[in-house]
């Protein structure tokens, strides 16, 4: 009976040795969370004040909204699309929409919206960038587009979701006491 | 539990004589559990690398991710192809690549122009 007892503390002590290997071996595949200094940035390339002419389906009105542009292309929309989807907050918000421009794969903009948990966002697949690049004369990723009154008013190229929206937010305010 | 091939079981079915066969299940019982678990668990860990390798596999080139392999400004940028630019920012300032994809034959490249 002891034998049969020290042998099940055995194993178990075995066992225990294996799980923490295995969370050490799962903590090492996890990457390192880097410090990202906000990066805010206006296109001045970008013509501002045009009226789009077009409006596809599946994005905000375009009376006000802001415009997140992608690519399937684009190593660092990666980064981007993965704030996005951290947050559930921003899929909430009925003023921001995405804009996924496809390369020459078919099919990759569903599968770069099912990759990084996008689906719940209002988004619109651009095949090759073309109605953003017709539109908005862009052909840049990530980038934001930011339209009020229908006409775009201001062109980012940015790498941090939540200081474009505060810099959004904070140029709506300044508007809006202008206005008052 | 009292089969017609234990006779003892059926005769006597007092504890004294029950215990041995119920500690013996309830070992097997639990032997069982772990050795399910710990099957469970080599599927669940040795699941990962096969769901790494099924993903498609991107080429990255500065803040491009292509999908064929880099072959070359040349071959890329003849005939019906395609070209994005991305950006990136790398301390501070933002570096640039223009991402070049061809439909067929696949060939992809990358031109990057990194800030001074």
């Amino acid at each position: 009976m002891l034998f049969v007892l020290a042998l099940a503390v055995f194993v178990l002590a075995i066992a225990v040795v294996i799980l923490f290997a295995m969370l050490g071996q799962l903590a090492g595949r996890v990457p390192e969370p880097e410090q990202r200094v906000p990066f805010l940035k206006s296109l001045p390339e970008i013509p501002l004040g045009g009226v789009p002419g077009e409006w596809p389906p599946g994005l905000p009105g375009r009376q006000e909204c802001t415009l997140i542009v992608l690519s399937t292309i684009c190593r660092s929309c990666a980064d981007i699309a993965q704030q996005l989807s951290a947050e559930p907050g921003y899929a909430d918000r009925s003023d921001v929409g995405l804009v996924i421009a496809t390369g020459a794969r078919a099919g990759g903009g569903e599968e770069f919206a099912e990759r990084h948990g996008l689906q719940r966002f209002r988004y619109f697949i651009d095949e090759h960038g073309d109605w953003v690049s017709a539109q908005f004369d862009l052909r840049l990723s990530p980038a934001a587009l930011v339209l009020r009154g229908g006409r775009l008013e201001s062109a980012y190229s940015f790498n941090d979701v939540a200081a474009l929206l505060m810099k959004v937010g904070e140029e709506k305010k300044r508007q809006e006491e202008v206005r008052t | 539990m009292k089969g017609k091939d234990s006779p003892r079981a059926s005769d006597d079915p007092s504890p004294a004589s029950a215990g041995p066969t119920c500690h013996t299940g309830r070992r097997r019982f639990l032997g069982g559990l772990g050795g399910s678990g710990l099957a469970v668990a080599a599927v669940i860990f040795g699941r990962s690398q096969g769901a790494e390798a099924a993903t498609i596999a991107l080429h990255h080139v500065g803040c491009c991710e292509l999908s064929y392999a880099n072959s070359g400004r040349s071959s890329c940028y003849s005939g019906h192809h395609y070209v994005w630019t991305c950006g990136e920012v790398v301390n501070g300032t933002l570096d640039q690549c223009d991402c070049c994809e061809h439909y067929s034959p696949n060939y992809s490249t990358a031109n990057c122009v990194v800030s001074p």
